[in-house]
């Protein structure tokens, strides 16, 4: 993958099905358990399901602004609902209690949603695979957000530079995303450079690694 | 059987533009199959993790301003590293660049934990066999 400017890697990252599928084997289920799991243990054992999903996009938000690299690699979409980690949204909703058991489907057994709880059901998780900085931001967002009502949050993802309303479901790419946010174009093409690398490199050899 | 590999060793990709440096920090002296702690220097000028940098020449291969990316710091086997095919030996780092580095990841707050975990281990790994 030889990178030519931030355009044509956000070209490949968003449409060329090569390298979205190369930077879907980025995306960390089990990373993207724990930090759910910690916004969980921090609401006492439950969290409503809503707050869950828009507290593990606002994540992925921070960490992007703070560091300019994701920490999940999920696929950030514009919906109805507002911005959302699809992978994430859609593994919250496979743990509904009536949904089809998968035995290869983690969620199902750390988190069980009834209605709109999400509880965890099985606290071995660990946080081993998040820093000390993604620890305190967590914290950080918890403390913030989890005394936000729905209509409250909603009103608060909806008004975020990156979100497109929408009666579908719009991707939110990091180039427009750095760009929406203040960034320049200049330091947009770099910080889009540098993930550029980074799928590279873990596809080149962290694909087995932990 | 000898590792291929060791402390200081500066790797990269061959992958046809400016290569990004991995340097091996770490090896696992107790484990069945060798395991490297392996970090990577970033020239980028913006998000600077600012725990570790490195000025031009401060190091044989370091030929501009850089910074260890300890967010993307890894683990990884001689047999995943090799498996790649693509991994270039360039050179080896000084031991003053591997102390700066070694010194810098116990309190890299962007470092995952299972592999600042895995530093104190092996760590304290090679201070008993030294014994």
């Amino acid at each position: 993958m030889d990178i030519v400017n931030a355009q044509e890697l956000e070209h490949m990252l968003n449409t060329s099905t090569k390298v979205t599928k190369e930077i879907r084997l980025l995306y960390n289920d089990k990373k993207a358990l724990q930090v759910l799991n910690s916004f969980v243990v921090l609401a006492g054992g439950n969290i409503d399901k809503y707050l869950a999903v828009k507290l593990m996009y606002l994540f992925e938000r921070e960490m992007l602004l703070r560091t300019g690299t994701p920490s999940l690699f999920g696929r950030l979409c514009s919906i109805p609902f507002g911005p959302i980690i699809s992978e994430i949204n859609d593994a919250v909703d496979s743990t509904e209690i009536s949904a089809l058991p998968y035995h290869d489907n983690i969620w199902q057994k750390h988190f069980s949603l009834k209605g709109n709880v999400l509880t965890s059901i099985n606290d071995n998780l660990g946080n081993e695979l998040l820093s000390n900085f993604e620890d305190d931001l967590i914290a950080e967002l918890f403390s913030e957000f989890h005394s936000y009502s729905f209509e409250k949050l909603k009103k608060y993802t909806h008004t975020l530079p990156e979100h497109t309303e929408t009666n579908s479901r719009i991707d939110i790419g990091y180039y427009d995303f750095f760009i929406k946010n203040g960034f320049s174009k200049d330091e947009s093409e770099k910080l889009i450079q540098e993930i550029g690398y980074q799928v590279f490199f873990h596809n080149a050899m962290l694909k087995n690694a932990k | 059987m000898p590792s291929k590999y060791s402390i200081g060793d500066v790797l990269y990709i061959d992958e046809g533009h400016n290569p990004h440096y991995h340097i091996i920090i770490l090896d696992s002296v107790c484990s069945k199959e060798t395991m490297y702690i392996i970090v990577y220097l970033s020239s980028s000028d913006t998000k600077v993790d600012m725990t570790t940098t490195f000025n031009k020449d401060e190091d044989a291969f370091i030929d501009r301003f850089c910074w260890v990316k300890y967010q993307n710091a890894y683990t990884i086997s001689e047999t995943d590293l090799d498996d790649g095919r693509i991994i270039r030996y360039e050179c080896k780092a000084s031991s003053s660049t591997i102390d700066k580095i070694s010194g810098d990841l116990p309190k890299a707050r962007l470092a995952p934990k299972f592999v600042k975990n895995n530093f104190a281990d092996w760590k304290s790994d090679h201070m008993f066999a030294g014994y």
